[in-house]
């Protein structure tokens, strides 16, 4: 199994909500840009989102139920193979796991 | 307290905890309305080094419904920054601060102020500046100018203040929160001690006020200046708010924010969460606007503690014990306003929907000798018709919820002898000053002078 890149979020994002603001779990805006320079398409809805986090929070997996939050706002979204992606990201991305700092008692 | 630490999550988020409201016709200019909402209980004069301030990642509202609805039509938004001056230094203050700006005040707070209106919204003022908190005589030496100077003036005769008070609220916590101990009345307690006088828990105690001053005409729902008291358009409903983001996210790169802003705290009227409200509600109620408050009326119309009176004091409320209707008088005091016939000369009735506002009149002018019974004392200008800094809420609820307004409404109840004595024995003057003019309560008591928890 393949793991999920910022780009394959950013791509399933805009295909789930075009209109939705989008990034990645917990990297913010400006950090994710150079990764996606080749990229026009997601370089332009990047330059919509600015900078600043964007927040995914799953809500019912089953049901691909998700709200994005960036800024003030909240965009719900229900994608049953984006949340499907993002779990399995949460679960096997190595990078992911390792920025986290808590667990530990 | 009136809504201090009030519920179980709002209590572990002090600078969102929104303890007192205030709206009342202000006494020296009466043309305007003066609206204050107070935050973080129980601050210890003496809390540094990192003193109180208000919270940079908190949004506070100050809402006005003058339609009616229990939803705001004018809303007028806080939104606070902090700075470290001096990164090398633990100190809150290194040397005395003689004016906001100085380089010595290692902790200025900034804010900005915007004006929602009709969905549309309107920076009034940035950048304004908050006192320091009263440290001392040394560090604060004349803290009375530094205060004055940072009540502000901004566009069409609004004036703001936002900054560290003396808790202008007085209550005796100790007894009340140890079985409803009212200690002038604790012999005739299920659990009896000689009677004494009631101690003031808040006396040695600041809070951090937000406080605005608005012309009438800015808040009626018609633009006008309303003179006659039983016309509609004469009735505001005045909240406070505070909010928080739906997402917080922090490691040692990131500290930051995203998402809508969720209400985290509200207060209208004094002692409603606090006492009506059950406290497996009461972080529910918080994040509801008053327009959801019909959810809550089950609990006004029979409130706890007037089912507790009888038993704690046993004997003295019987005719309360015996009564099982509805509680009209109260449902109309805290969620709907006062209609009209029921007080001579008053109203501040404002339609059927029910919320927890603090209705204010604002044909009612000012009192030239207020009591601080409010309409309990004859003083139509004072509580429940809005709330001056100084009314005696806690003693009004009391003799309230014990079945004193009962026959408002229902003139076939006669109420115990005792309704209309209860009290937890404390009152100002004394303990407790006031300003008499904005921000109208008066200068936090010092880190340096205040006796800690003097009896």
């Amino acid at each position: 199994m393949r793991n999920l890149t910022r780009r394959d979020v950013l791509r399933a994002s805009a295909g789930a909500a075009a209109a939705a603001p989008l990034v990645a779990l917990g990297v913010d805006a400006a950090e994710a840009a150079p990764d996606l320079d080749s990229d026009l398409e997601t370089q332009a809805i990047l330059d919509r989102v600015g900078r600043g986090p964007v927040v995914f929070a799953i809500h019912n997996p089953r049901r691909g139920e998700m709200s994005i939050l960036r800024g003030t706002k909240e965009v719900r979204v229900r994608n049953r193979r984006l949340v499907a992606r993002i779990l399995r990201a949460a679960k096997t991305n190595k990078r992911l796991s390792r920025r986290g700092r808590g667990g530990a008692f | 307290m009136s809504s201090h630490r009030e519920a179980p999550e709002c209590s572990k988020d002090p600078v969102a905890d929104n303890t007192d409201t205030y709206c009342f016709v202000s006494p020296d200019r009466p043309d305007t309305v003066t609206m204050i909402t107070n935050y973080i209980p129980l601050e210890a004069p003496f809390g540094g080094p990192n003193f109180f301030e208000f919270g940079d990642d908190v949004l506070y509202r100050i809402n006005v419904d003058n339609t009616g609805d229990g939803k705001p039509d004018i809303v007028y938004e806080f939104r606070f920054n902090t700075d470290i001056v001096n990164p090398d230094t633990f100190l809150y203050n290194t040397g005395p601060i003689d004016r906001n700006t100085s380089p010595n005040f290692n902790r200025p707070q900034r804010y900005s102020v915007t004006e929602i209106r009709g969905g549309r919204r309107r920076v009034l003022a940035r950048g304004l500046l908050c006192p320091p908190c009263n440290v001392g005589p040394r560090s604060t030496p004349n803290y009375a100018r530094l205060a004055n100077s940072a009540i502000y003036s901004v566009d069409d005769g609004i004036k703001v203040f936002a900054g560290q008070r003396r808790e202008g609220f007085y209550v005796d916590l100790g007894a009340v929160f140890d079985l409803a101990v009212l200690r002038p009345f604790q012999n005739l307690h299920l659990i009896p001690t000689p009677a004494t006088n009631g101690r003031d828990a808040l006396k040695a105690f600041n809070v951090h006020t937000i406080a605005i001053q608005v012309p009438i005409r800015q808040l009626t729902r018609n633009g006008g200046r309303p003179t006659d008291p039983m016309r509609p358009e004469s009735v505001i409903g005045v909240w406070g708010s505070a909010h928080r983001q739906k997402n917080s996210f922090r490691d040692a790169k990131y500290d930051w924010e995203a998402g809508p802003w969720s209400q985290v705290s509200r207060l209208g009227m004094p002692l409603f969460n606090e006492v009506i409200v059950p406290m497996s509600r009461k972080d529910r109620w918080n994040s509801l606007g008053p327009d959801q408050d019909f959810r809550f009326a089950k609990y006004v119309a029979r409130p706890e503690l007037a089912r507790l009176l009888p038993g704690l004091y046993p004997g003295v409320f019987p005719n309360l014990k015996a009564y099982t209707k509805e509680r009209a008088d109260l449902l109309a005091i805290l969620l709907t306003g006062i209609p009209a016939g029921v007080v001579k000369g008053f109203q501040n009735f404002t339609g059927p929907t029910q919320a927890d506002e603090e209705r204010l009149n604002v044909a009612i002018p000012p009192s030239k000798n207020p009591n601080i019974m409010g309409i309990l004392g004859g003083d139509l200008a004072g509580f429940p018709n809005g709330r001056r800094v100084f009314d005696n809420v806690v003693t009004v609820e009391l003799q309230a919820v014990a079945g004193a307004t009962i026959p408002l409404v229902d003139k076939t109840f006669t109420p115990d002898g005792a309704a209309t004595l209860v009290t937890d024995g404390v009152t100002p003057p004394g303990n407790v000053s006031y300003l008499d003019v904005f921000p109208y309560l008066d200068h936090p008591v010092s880190g340096y002078d205040v006796q800690p928890l003097a009896g």
